[in-house]
């Protein structure tokens, strides 16, 4: 998470001001439901459950912008993927290094793509570059709490909120936008903003389940499984 | 009834009685015994498919879909709920089905409430029914296709349903254990393997499919949404061997019948034959005939009384010969003519012989050897006798008296007796010449005969009786042969009246007799 946030900070060539805000979601029945289901048959051992998942932020409306590739890893340990949820621009790589003592099974496919990354030992890494926009739900067949979320974006207004659900997406130019919160097991909430020269503030609140996560599957071809 | 058939009854009715009853008793103890065979193979092979291959066929079910479970068929359903695109959401489920090695003959997806979204079928238009609600594999119906399904409800955002066609497999437990299945669901009868019987949910004991006979017995096994499994097990082949088996026994029964009969026939003829033979002897011996012998070739009971009987007949025989010779033929007829026969009057001629010198010649004598003697001179002049057609009625110590014209009536029976006389008197005179020669002392007789009326009849005691001559003129014969000298054959005038024209005598000197006041006339024959 630190690195991803250490990333963001540094990916800021151009001048602008930044949007900020807060990101406040509260489980609700649904989402108790939701997760006591997924977890319902792992009382395994050595599980760590996975922080709770960080909000992602991003603006729609922006016009596609030149991006450096990165490389970001989410580990396997402690039977999760850590961190849960990912935020990269187009071209970038994301490594999946197994921490655990036990073969994980990382997966992942939709409209278009498919990723097999199978199961691999300890100390071992395979890689993903995700060449197109979009949001890519990565499993473990092993272990089906075990999910990750790489969103990938063909600009750079785009932050992975913090632990306290704080955000800030430095160097928007200013206009008219609309700007998208996502959190896993919420409905993802929009909301226009309009970018000044001293910025924006904006703060959203995510309740609602989860039920058309089709922005989930925008992504196409979106990957080369290494 | 006569006595053969008497025996061909006793020996054909129980004989036949006794097959039959065996028969039957053979053939019901075989058809019981099929029938509780066939019942016991029927329960037994509920029991295996119940406990050991429905068993056997979900558990591997089970087995071969656990990698169902994992998150890839999870993220396949969460996909085709969300998603519009049937056929991709296909693609994905073949290519997961294929993944894990386990494509199902059938599936259904539901979304989380119940809404079927994607079904495979053997039924295209097969309407879904209500949602299992079961979590293990269970033998169902899918679109009235019987599967052996398993229902996955462990997913995020659905639930899938996988079946496995349960024909091949039901298929071959018909090949194994040779017996036909029903399957019936809770909306009606789902599957068969007998081509039309089509069993309604009751169906339990005989039931009876295209004119043959079968044996129905229904099951409700665990982990089974068809209720019942009705097992049928084919009766016809037991019916054949029972059809078989009756018509074995039949014709057993009339070739023990057959035999039977032909032994009965045998055995009565057997034992009715010697009872003929010993029947027609005992006629024989009735008419007099004591030569008669039975053999019926048999050492048998039967046998046995022939062989009493010919003994009887022996005995019969010798009293005959006992009876011949001291009671004439005639006389012995007489007897046999009844017992209450009134004496006769009757024109007799009598004879009375008298040995003279008995007691002189006798004198010294061993008295065997005298009776020995007697004999043999009796022989000698009862023959005379008899030749002549007389009777000897009685033997009188060293006499006799003799009869003619009584019981029969004799035609010139005066001539004869006085022919026998002669005769009498010339064997003698042989007789004592032959012993004369040998050095031994001989004996004379005198013979009286007298013919007149006499009483002829039976004479004495119920139990012991005798047929004699009563009269005058049996005296006065007795009385003559009194006065007749050694070698003399004297007659009275009554009998010489009669013989005078035949035989040579000459008239004597009227002689005076006991019992009579006057002399009588007396002739002395000679030849």
């Amino acid at each position: 998470m630190r690195l991803c946030l250490a990333l963001l900070l540094l990916a800021s060539p151009q001048s602008g001001a930044a949007v900020t805000g807060k990101v406040a979601a509260a489980d609700g029945a649904a989402q108790k439901r939701l997760r006591a289901k997924l977890y319902s048959n792992e009382a395994l051992p050595g599980l760590k459950p996975a922080d709770p998942t960080v909000a992602v932020v991003w603006l729609e409306g922006v016009a596609p912008a030149k991006t450096e590739p990165r490389t970001v890893a989410i580990r396997q340990e402690g039977l999760e993927f850590r961190p849960r949820a990912v935020a990269v621009t187009v071209g970038s790589k994301v490594d999946f290094p197994n921490e655990d003592d036990l073969f994980h099974n990382v997966f992942s496919f939709g409209k278009g793509y498919r990723i097999e990354l199978g199961g691999y030992p300890k100390g071992e890494t395979k890689s993903v570059t995700f060449e197109k926009k979009g949001l890519i739900d990565v499993r473990c067949d092993v272990h089906k709490h075990m999910r990750a979320y790489v969103h990938v974006f063909d600009h750079p207004y785009f932050a992975v909120a913090a632990a306290d659900g704080s955000y800030s997406i430095p160097n928007v130019p200013p206009g008219k936008y609309t700007l998208v919160a996502w959190k896993e097991f919420f409905d993802p909430v929009r909301q226009d903003v309009e970018v000044k020269a001293d910025g924006a503030k904006v703060d959203v609140t995510l309740s609602a389940l989860l039920d058309r996560p089709a922005d989930r599957t925008v992504g196409a071809a979106c990957c080369d499984a290494r | 009834m006569r006595f053969r058939a008497k025996i061909f009854l006793a020996i054909l009715v129980p004989s036949s009685a006794l097959v039959a009853a065996s028969v039957a008793a053979a053939l019901a103890g075989i058809t019981e015994r099929y029938e509780e065979v066939a019942q016991k193979q029927l329960t037994a092979t509920k029991d295996a498919f119940n406990e050991t291959w429905l068993q056997e066929q979900l558990n591997q079910l089970t087995l071969r879909t656990k990698s169902f479970e994992g998150a890839r068929f999870d993220r396949a359903i969460s996909d085709a709920v969300d998603s519009k695109d049937e056929k991709f959401v296909r693609q994905q489920l073949d290519y997961l089905f294929q993944l894990v090695g386990f494509v199902p003959d059938f599936y259904e997806l539901r979304d989380e409430s119940e809404k079927v979204i994607l079904r495979k079928s053997a039924d295209a238009a097969g309407v879904p029914g209500p949602a299992p609600k079961w979590t293990s594999a269970v033998l169902t119906q899918f679109d009235r296709v019987p599967v052996l399904a398993l229902r996955f409800d462990q997913f995020e955002r659905g639930t899938l349903v996988i079946a496995k066609d349960a024909r091949p497999t039901l298929d071959n437990l018909k090949k194994s254990f040779g017996i036909d299945l029903a399957l019936v669901g809770a909306s009606g009868f789902v599957h068969t393997s007998l081509e039309g019987w089509t069993p309604a949910a009751g169906t339990n004991g005989t039931v009876w499919v295209g004119g043959k006979r079968f044996l129905a017995v229904r099951s409700e096994p665990p982990f089974s949404e068809l209720t019942p499994v009705v097992f049928l097990a084919d009766m016809s082949k037991v019916d054949e061997a029972r059809r078989s088996a009756i018509l074995m026994g039949a014709g057993g029964f009339l070739v023990a019948l057959l035999i039977a009969s032909l032994v009965s026939v045998l055995v009565s003829r057997g034992i009715s034959k010697p009872v003929e033979q010993l029947m027609d002897a005992a006629h024989k011996i009735a008419a007099g005939d004591y030569k008669v012998k039975v053999d019926v070739g048999t050492a048998d009971e039967i046998g046995r009384l022939a062989g009493a009987f010919n003994e009887m007949t022996e005995g019969l025989r010798k009293r005959q010969e006992i009876m011949d010779k001291t009671l004439s033929k005639d006389v012995a007829e007489e007897f046999l003519k009844g017992t209450d026969r009134r004496p006769d009057r009757r024109i007799v001629t009598i004879v009375f012989m008298d040995i003279r010198g008995y007691t002189s010649g006798t004198e010294g004598m061993d008295p065997g050897d005298v009776v020995v003697l007697l004999n043999e001179l009796m022989d000698l002049l009862s023959g005379a006798i008899v030749r002549n057609g007389g009777i000897v009625n009685k033997f009188l110590g060293d006499g006799l008296m003799a009869m003619f014209g009584a019981p029969k009536p004799l035609d010139g029976h005066a001539l004869k007796a006085v022919r026998a006389g002669l005769e009498m008197q010339k064997w003698m005179e042989r007789w004592n010449d032959r012993r004369i020669a040998r050095g031994l002392p001989s004996f004379y007789s005198g013979i009286g005969i007298n013919t007149g009326i006499a009483m002829c009849g039976r004479v004495g005691a119920q139990d012991r009786m005798e047929y004699t001559l009563i009269g005058e003129e049996v005296n006065l014969a007795s009385r003559i042969c009194g006065k007749a000298a050694p070698k003399q054959v004297l007659v009275t005038k009554q009998t010489w009246d009669q013989v005078k024209e035949q035989i040579k005598g000459r008239e004597l000197e009227p002689v005076s007799v006991k019992g009579l006041s006057y002399p009588i006339k007396v002739y002395e024959v000679l030849e």
